[in-house]
């Protein structure tokens, strides 16, 4: 018999009662079959309760001992469905089938007894840990729960039609255009219209003195103070060179016509009351700048010298040229050239020489000249291209060191 | 003290060139010519294409045959 709390069932038979429904049932129940010690065979208990409700639990523990079988079923709470009376047959199987099945018996199951719950009147520690936690939790759902609700009542008092449609443009959603800057200029000329325009950062940078630079300027400027030149007292106080710092005065400071060639007597203005590099090049009338472009400066002036080659025409004409060297000056187009040629003894009727400084543009027969040698031996020389070339009018002899010297003038394009 | 030679391609036409010849002294930073200019015209002649080689520095020369062409523009000069 099964008794919890010590409880006994009411009208029950003591050896027929195996226990209880519910949370309490944790008594094992013990049955013995004899003649059957089979440790193949499965073994079922089938329960029928009083309201019909059937239940087959598998035992705990069958334990064959040779004389029978002992099986031991520990009463768990899901294995009976309702108290009171309930059918009980213990059924064996094997791998064929059937080997056993024992008659039904009638047992009786009580009802369940409340929980004593000791640890609700004395937790410990960790109860009410969770306790107090799910008491927050609760707390918290509540809030949320509130929330909820306020958030649905918000929800339904809010009226949709009411708001406005989704806009298409800008001002529809009360976005309006920047400041316009198609008025600001940067360059003073590119004003058109004064009341509308206004200027940029670049323009006030470009047409205002800053004060670093009003400082500069300021400081520039002569003082006003006692023994100054002023307006009224200039004419006492002579502006010499000594009170006038380099550049200090621009036609920008002088009046309208203060100082011009008409009001300059004759000769005021020397050399002698010009500073040093006063007159440049830029402030002379276009007439003298052109004046001056059409003289020869010193770049359109070269001198120099060099040394003529004898073109060979014969083995003879080297042998016969002890030395062939010549001067020249060139100013502008015009080169003049001295050459001086001194001879070794032979004879010869046509020589000519290359590596004369130019080769000339305009050669004519006007270049041709008579030349006559330190030994009085007469001979032609000309120029064609940059060859000089002597000429005789038939074999002539010269002698051991006769020195040739001429002049000849060629033209540059 | 050193003395540097300029030389400068002058008047440089597919048929002549004058080939200036200049000579240096450098003083406290600052050359100084010393000497004549020397010059000599040469004609784009067989003759004096060889005369060029042997007279000019090779890198001149070439800048000069550059200009000259692989062959002579002007004739020999004759006998007249």
């Amino acid at each position: 018999m099964i008794i919890y709390q010590m409880k006994k069932p009411i009208e029950c038979y003591d050896t027929d009662c195996v226990g209880v429904t519910g949370d309490n049932i944790a008594y094992t129940q013990y049955f013995y079959i004899k003649g059957v010690s089979d440790d193949l065979i499965s073994y079922t208990l089938h329960l029928r309760f009083a309201d019909g409700s059937v239940n087959s639990i598998t035992p705990d523990n069958v334990i064959p001992d040779g004389e029978g079988t002992e099986i031991r079923w520990i009463v768990k709470k899901n294995d009976i469905f309702s108290h009171g009376y309930f059918e009980l047959q213990i059924e064996g199987r094997n791998k064929f089938g059937l080997v056993f099945q024992t008659e039904i018996v009638r047992l009786y199951a009580d009802e369940s007894l409340p929980v004593e719950d000791s640890e609700y009147a004395n937790p410990n520690s960790e109860t009410v840990k969770l306790r107090d936690e799910a008491y927050s939790v609760l707390e918290e759902i509540k809030k949320q729960q509130a929330q909820i609700e306020q958030n649905v009542e918000k929800i339904k008092q809010t009226d949709l039609d009411n708001k406005a449609d989704k806009s298409t443009t800008l001002a529809g959603y009360g976005i309006t255009d920047g400041e316009n800057i198609g008025n600001k200029v940067a360059e003073k000329n590119k004003i058109t219209d004064e009341d509308a325009n206004y200027p940029s950062i670049g323009y006030l940078h470009e047409y205002y003195y800053d004060f670093s630079e009003v400082d500069d300027a300021l400081s520039g400027k002569l003082d006003n103070t006692a023994g100054s030149v002023k307006t009224d007292n200039i004419a006492s106080r002579a502006v010499t060179n000594e009170k006038i710092a380099n550049g200090a005065i621009t036609a920008l400071k002088l009046a309208n016509n203060a100082v011009s060639g008409n009001n300059i007597a004759q000769n005021q203005i020397s050399t002698n009351h010009l500073q040093n590099g006063a007159v440049t090049a830029d402030k002379l009338a276009d007439e003298v700048k052109t004046s001056i472009n059409s003289k020869y400066d010193s770049s359109n002036v070269e001198t120099g010298s060099g040394e003529l080659t004898v073109y060979t025409q014969s083995a003879i004409d080297s042998e016969l040229v002890k030395s062939c060297e010549f001067k020249y000056q060139k100013f502008g187009g015009v080169v003049d050239i001295f050459f001086n040629i001194v001879f070794n003894a032979g004879s010869f009727s046509y020589m000519q020489f290359t590596g004369l400084p130019f080769a000339p543009d305009i050669i004519s027969n006007q270049n041709r000249q008579i030349s006559v040698t330190s030994k009085n031996t007469q001979m032609t020389s000309y120029l064609t291209n940059s060859w000089l070339t002597l000429k005789c009018t038939e074999a002539t002899a010269v002698m051991q060191d006769e020195v040739l010297r001429g002049t000849l003038q060629i033209k540059l394009k | 003290m050193e003395i540097k030679e300029k030389l400068t391609l002058d008047m440089l036409t597919t048929d002549s060139v004058s080939v200036l010849k200049q000579q240096y002294i450098t003083v406290d930073g600052t050359d100084i010519k010393v000497g004549d200019n020397i010059r000599n015209a040469y004609m784009n002649t067989q003759t004096e294409r060889e005369l060029l080689k042997v007279k000019l520095p090779v890198e001149f020369y070439n800048a000069v045959i550059a200009v000259w062409g692989n062959s002579p523009t002007v004739a020999e000069p004759t006998a007249e």
